[in-house]
């Protein structure tokens, strides 16, 4: 397995705070979308858990989805994985996550998180084929992948675009489209490279079908990586008319056309104290400025997207 | 406002059409037309009849004898599979394409099969055929028809009716052509179409051989060549997918070969409409290997897919005019390979798993493997739903592991002086010196 594949070794899932939000922002819009009509309790959740089960515990106990189902492809830590399950309810199966997809009920209403943290690769698009192929109307597709320049085998970046485009004309072959001149490949094109190339993946799933593929968020964060997270919706007209019925549209992170650009999260750099004091004047007005210490505008405005959804870490002794 | 002709001219119908397709695949059309006429006359259920289980009650009907017989000279084929009536004769058979009403045909489609073949046989055709209600008897000089092409009425053929009534069993039809094309006769006396045409006739029908229809070549009978669907009792779901689009029915099943049949000419997907073989282990991006699933690799010889296309009406099956390949643009098609996919990922990921990274023996897989043997696809095709390919990897405890690390140049060069073996390898040192410490600070 390659060292990108094991980024649960190196990385503490529950304290990237980007993602955190990232999570917090996709569940704030499914309540919402409860609210629209949408049975979100009783959708299936299908994740890569880990060994952390953070998407699990939140989607459990903050959306009440109760069939959740783990894919965990590296069967060395099979035990550890199955040891770690936050409840009951969560299945952990030790099959890559496309593998499962083929064999869900084709009548379940699915939210499915393709959380891969390397750089977009062939498996990944055959993940997303199936996924458009099989899920049914209703379902919600979000993928993750790290979308800064591809990294050599070794993990390491590499610093020259022509290596760059030979990995995607490699990896996503057809799914490039129009993407052949080196200049596509420039580093500031690389993620709606990869915006383009994941959805082409779900489409071509769907293209057989009377489904669309409705957008609904796009993130892009880095927690020390950059990344990049896609999500929509399979479905008709019906369910684009409730979706744009429903509050989501009212929110900041809500994206319903790719072409809108990403809602980039940043995590806003404030203490414990300002933040208190941030928090008793949100949501502000777009001028407001705190008296009582030094902040620029840019970064009140940051702060206002996305203090509902900021983690609060504190040691704590156990 | 003036006109522009859009006539046919035979001279394309002649010399360019026919070009488009082997010398087999034309007289796989004409054993086509022979299945059709047998499915027509017989109502026979491809479903059931061809694709489903033994019947095993004794009901079973007597397969009907198709005889292809050819020399340097002469090509024949005869059948008993019920004939073409007059009205059939004179109004549809021997147009060049159908109506546009469905047609009763199964493997018929578009109504070119027939002419193109004997177009590119040879120069003097007669076709015949007896039914229980009478005949008739075609004679056709084709340079001599080709001088005529002014306008439509010169697009027939002389047809003779013949009053003999003959019994259902022996009602069928006899094609006999002469004066072969140069490159005919020269195929058939170069020696190797005999056997092409064998793995061609067994492979294509090899759901109706020996069921419903029987064939022989020069006299002699063509076995259906069996289908590498394995079966083992480890095996716990064979890998399924049923569903239905634009009224095409559609089964799809991936499992393992068994042992003998692990081969490349053996592994890869076999596409079946209406029970005739169009596309037999491929291993191409046309059954999604590359695209839906990673692409072919040793690794998967293994692997038998089968993808089951079955409608009343043949032309929303996905199958090209030549019936060898498959139309990417249908809609039916493009389904399917996505769901391919889906039905063969777990049998390639457990074929992975027998090729670990890590070399240490990882036998489990293999076990399964080993356990396979031929099984009969038919009594898995009546089942509904999905399943996911899944088998029972027997426990089997891991003895070895690999022993991996970095060692100085020149310390592993001290090593080969002390020894006075130069050409030692860095692995041989690892492996040596490993023993010995085995030896001296553990014995046992």
């Amino acid at each position: 397995m390659s060292p990108s594949t094991r980024s649960w070794q190196t990385v503490p899932y529950d304290l990237r705070a980007a993602k955190q939000i990232e999570r917090r922002m996709i569940i704030d819009a499914l309540q919402g979308f409860a609210i629209a009509g949408f049975d979100i309790r009783k959708y299936l959740y299908l994740g890569m858990g880990s060994i952390y089960f953070v998407d699990f515990i939140l989607f459990h106990k903050w959306l009440g989805i109760d069939s959740m189902i783990s894919a965990e492809r590296d069967v060395e830590i099979v035990k550890r994985v199955d040891f770690n399950r936050p409840f009951r309810r969560v299945q952990v199966e030790p099959k890559p996550i496309g593998e499962l997809i083929a064999s869900l009920p084709p009548e379940a209403k699915v939210i499915v998180w393709f959380d891969y943290d390397d750089t977009l690769r062939a498996e990944h698009l055959r993940d997303l084929l199936r996924a458009g192929t099989y899920l049914s109307r209703e379902s919600i597709i979000l993928v993750t992948v790290e979308a800064g320049p591809p990294r050599d085998e070794q993990g390491n970046r590499v610093d020259d675009p022509r290596q760059w485009k030979e990995y995607f004309e490699r990896e996503a072959g057809d799914y490039l489209g129009r993407s052949s001149r080196l200049a596509d490949f420039a580093q500031s094109k690389l993620q709606s490279l990869n915006l383009a190339i994941l959805v082409r993946a779900i489409k071509r799933g769907l293209s057989t079908r009377q489904d669309q593929f409705l957008p609904l968020f796009y993130f892009s964060y880095a927690d020390g990586r950059e990344m990049l997270t896609i999500g929509g919706m399979i479905g008709r007209r019906a369910e684009r008319t409730r979706i744009a019925r429903s509050s989501f549209l009212e929110t900041p992170y809500a994206r319903i056309r790719f072409r809108d650009g990403p809602f980039r999260i940043t995590v806003p750099r404030v203490t414990r104290k300002e933040r208190l004091h941030l928090d008793s004047a949100m949501p502000c007005a777009d001028t407001w400025l705190p008296g009582e210490f030094e902040l620029d505008s840019e970064t009140v405005r940051t702060y206002r997207d996305v203090y509902r959804f900021l983690p609060a870490y504190a040691e704590l002794l156990l | 406002v003036a006109t522009a002709k859009a006539y046919p001219r035979k001279q394309f119908f002649l010399e360019m059409f026919t070009r488009d397709i082997s010398l087999e695949d034309c007289i796989l059309d004409l054993i086509d037309n022979s299945i059709d006429s047998l499915i027509r006359t017989r109502g026979i259920n491809i479903a059931t009849e061809v694709l489903g289980p033994a019947q095993t009650n004794g009901n079973r009907a007597k397969p009907s004898e198709i005889n292809v017989r050819y020399s340097s000279r002469e090509f024949a084929i005869s059948d008993h599979c019920g004939g073409i009536s007059v009205s059939d004769a004179m109004d549809d058979v021997f147009c060049f394409g159908h109506h546009d009403q469905p047609a009763a045909n199964r493997l018929g489609v578009y109504g070119i099969g027939l002419k193109r073949a004997i177009f590119k046989l040879g120069n003097k055709i007669t076709v015949q055929s007896n039914t229980e209600s009478g005949g008739f008897h075609v004679d056709i000089d084709v340079k001599q028809w080709a001088e005529q092409d002014e306008n439509l009425e010169d697009w027939t053929f002389p047809l003779k009716r013949t009053s003999e009534r003959v019994p259902k069993e022996r009602a069928g039809t006899m094609i006999h052509i002469s004066e072969l094309r140069p490159e005919v006769i020269g195929r058939i006396e170069e020696g190797t179409l005999d056997a092409s045409l064998r793995k061609a006739i067994s492979q294509t029908y090899f759901a109706f051989l020996g069921r419903r229809a029987s064939v022989k070549l020069n006299g002699k009978l063509v076995e259906a060549r069996p289908m590498p669907f394995g079966e083992s009792s480890l095996v716990e779901e064979y890998g399924e997918d049923n569903f239905d689009c634009d009224g095409v029915d559609v089964r799809l099943r991936a499992t393992l070969a068994p042992k003998r049949m692990r081969t490349q000419e053996y592994a890869g997907w076999y596409i079946l409409c209406n029970g005739r073989t169009v596309v037999a282990a491929d291993q191409t991006e046309l059954t999604g290997w590359g695209v839906t699933t990673q692409a072919f690799h040793s690794k998967f010889l293994g692997f038998a897919g089968f993808a089951l296309f079955t409608s009343d009406d043949p032309a929303k099956l996905p199958w090209t005019t030549t019936k060898r390949d498959l139309n990417r643009e249908s809609l039916v098609y493009q389904k399917a390979r996505n769901r391919m996919g889906g039905v063969a990922s777990p049998v390639l990921t457990f074929l992975s798993k027998m090729y670990p990274a890590d070399p240490a023996p990882s036998i489990a897989e293999r076990k399964v493997v080993e356990s396979v043997v031929p099984g009969d696809l038919r009594q898995h095709l009546t089942s509904q739903g999905r399943r996911s390919f899944s088998a029972r990897t027997p426990k089997v405890r891991k003895r070895t592991t690999q022993v991996r690390y970095e060692a100085e140049i020149n310390e592993i060069e001290r090593i080969r002086k002390h020894l006075h073996n130069p050409d030692m390898t860095a692995s041989e040192v690892g492996r040596l010196t490993f023993d010995h410490y085995l030896k001296v600070e553990c014995p046992e």
